[in-house]
């Protein structure tokens, strides 16, 4: 049986923390219930220990269709030769040896809400006492005319990581001396707000880099305005002169069409040709949600933030992307926080206590070049039924005052460490 | 005599509008669990506080220290790059438990990868200027000393930088005549020294 020496040794601690053993019991177990997980990332994953670290004598059952984890926050890194594909990769080994979480790879198809089980494309038919739904978020593939899944074969969105990324990353390698890069970004709510903006910078860093300075990346958007905007403009000037352009969607940034064949797109007034075209469809909740009537007529799932139970459906909480989570953006770090809080909510509730009053916090590192990192931050509680934003509190990196240049560098270290721990804080 | 049902009307009143006076009070001030509080600190810190290098270790920090720091944080006596956003986010008391929560953790040093010549070059500075605060090699803590020995060394090294800059405003002035006659190659030396201190 593995102890859990093993798993913090990554981080190079020797000895044992003493956390509470979590492993599964050896020998026959009487578990108390069963919550049942679907969805193994950064919000479902993060249920799953938490929830075995409270109470090890609730079974937990995490239900996700990939073998391994490939994490999408600082994918972007990848396209500018930055990081591996590899280094963003995770096994759920850790959760299953340290934590006794029940994996079962495979795909939920449908959910009875009445009769509380969950169905597999495999087959199988697992009873829950409760569910956790984490599904993330599905692209809307009739949005943009012509953005069908066989477009983004052409077109990548790269929204999830893993082989989309590939696919852009060696994309970007034809990308001609003077050529043009579209980024498409989608109007609000979508996963990962300041993406799109650190991609452009990262993309333009490559290009810099293989000499490509002629080149530009363009950001056609659907909105007005994005997080952190000042700070990526800055960002991209002090970095890519002239390279990055950032085009509205009042000024006709918003995309109506693409045709994937002729690599063009179509806003409402003009149309644009691009050598590589990134296309971040608008999104929704992921399809079991809406499968699983979890969603409203806006594709997002509403909870009661205390506990993150479905305001739809009973017994089942929604966390991450896929719900509605008042002020807190639909991030990696956000899903994080929610999933530790819904753990607990869960732990009370299936012991018959009140659920302990929740706390957030997101932070959003984003590195538009390399060694030069930003950042956005709040603190999220409960008030009157909402989940609002702490006043006075959160805010952006600052764009100028003494050190803010020598700040930069130490941000962008915190970014990666950001990386390396909660990955830990979730995997290991 | 007092006559019990003249009185009993107010006073019910009375007190059934103190009661609800605190249920509101209750209701909207309600504070998160210390739990609550501190898990989220991990998605940086780490499980438990138990970080990543180069993000701080914060598991086994002193309570009067940790409180104090992130007061420090708060009012912004001490300038961060990202903890002084964060810690406007909570309230006195919810600090103190955060406090109570990760100094309950066992200080754990990490394994680095450390330079044996800076180590013993940083001792000897160490003896010299920083012993008198810094007792038993950085492992000493109290509300104004932090236990700095098993500490990343890249982030001791951070925060000896924050203290160098000429024009940053740090909120310990012994820390400020100390650390800015050094170089930077002391500044590194005494990071992995205290750093290599289990």
């Amino acid at each position: 049986m593995l102890t859990r020496r093993r798993f913090l040794a990554a981080l190079g601690y020797s000895a044992g923390l003493g956390l509470a053993p979590a492993t599964a019991l050896a020998g026959e177990v009487r578990y108390k219930a069963r919550v049942v997980i679907v969805g193994g990332g950064y919000g479902g994953a993060t249920t799953a220990k938490y929830l075995r670290l409270a109470d090890p004598r609730v079974e937990v059952v995490l239900i996700e269709q990939d073998p391994e984890y490939v994490s999408c926050a600082l994918s972007n890194e990848v396209l500018a030769d930055e990081r591996t594909l590899e280094s963003l990769t995770f096994s759920y080994d850790g959760l299953s040896a340290f934590y006794g979480v029940k994996m079962v790879y495979d795909e939920a198809t449908e959910i009875d809400p009445v009769n509380r089980k969950v169905k597999t494309a495999g087959g199988l038919k697992l009873d829950y006492d409760r569910l956790v739904v984490s599904p993330g978020v599905a692209l809307r593939w009739d949005a943009i005319e012509g953005y069908d899944e066989a477009a983004s074969q052409i077109m990548p969105h790269a929204w999830f990581a893993g082989e989309q990324t590939r696919l852009l990353r060696s994309q970007l390698d034809d990308v001609p001396e003077d050529g043009k890069v579209f980024i498409v970004a989608p109007p609000n709510p979508y996963k990962c707000p300041p993406g799109p903006y650190e991609r452009a910078g990262l993309i333009a860093h490559l290009l810099w880099q293989h000499n490509k300075r002629q080149a530009k990346v363009i950001i056609l958007d659907a909105k007005e305005n994005f997080t952190k905007k000042a700070l990526f403009f800055q960002a991209w000037e002090a970095h890519y002169p002239g390279m990055v352009e950032w085009v509205p969607g009042s000024k006709d940034g918003r995309v109506l069409a693409v045709d994937p064949q002729k690599r063009t797109l179509k806003t409402e007034f003009d149309e644009h040709r691009g050598d590589v075209v990134n296309v971040i469809p608008p999104q929704k909740a992921g399809r079991i949600a809406e499968v699983a009537g979890l969603t409203d007529d806006t594709g997002w799932c509403p909870v009661d933030p205390m506990t993150f139970e479905s305001r739809l459906q009973d017994d089942i909480h929604v966390i991450g992307d896929a719900c509605i989570a008042g002020a807190m953006p639909k991030s990696a770090y956000a899903a994080n926080s929610q999933g530790k809080n819904c753990a607990l909510a869960i732990q009370a509730l299936i012991n018959d206590n009140t659920p302990p009053e929740p706390s957030f916090v997101n932070t959003c590192y984003s590195i538009p070049a390399p060694g030069y990192g930003i950042s956005v931050a709040a603190v999220y509680r409960l008030r009157d039924g909402e989940i609002v934003a702490v006043e006075g509190a959160g805010g952006v990196s600052p764009l100028e005052g003494s050190d803010w240049d020598w700040e930069r560098e130490m941000e962008a270290a915190y970014a990666r460490s950001w990386f390396v721990n909660i990955t830990s804080d979730i995997f290991l | 005599m007092l006559k019990v049902s003249r009185l009993r009307g107010p006073f019910i009143t009375l007190v059934a509008g103190l009661v609800a006076g605190l249920s509101c009070a209750a209701v909207q001030a309600q504070s998160p669990s210390a739990p609550n509080l501190s898990n989220n600190c991990a998605g940086c810190h780490g499980t438990n506080g138990y970080s990543a290098k180069p993000m701080p270790i914060i598991a086994g920090l002193s309570q009067p220290y940790f409180s104090r720091v992130m007061r420090q944080f708060k009012n912004g006596e001490r300038p961060s790059t990202i903890m002084g956003r964060l810690a406007k986010g909570y309230t006195d008391a919810e600090i103190d438990e955060m406090a109570a929560f990760f100094s309950s953790q066992i200080w754990k040093s990490p394994e680095q990868e450390l330079n044996p010549a800076k180590i013993a070059k940083g001792r000897e500075i160490h003896e010299e200027k920083c012993a008198v605060c810094h007792r038993d090699n950085g492992r000493f803590q109290n509300a104004e000393t932090p236990r700095i020995a098993g500490q990343w060394s890249h982030y001791l090294e951070f925060v000896l930088q924050e203290y160098w800059r000429v024009g940053r405003k740090m909120p310990n002035r012994f820390m400020t005549i100390v650390v800015q006659p050094l170089t930077t190659s002391d500044i590194s030396a005494l990071s992995q020294f205290y750093a290599s201190v289990k």
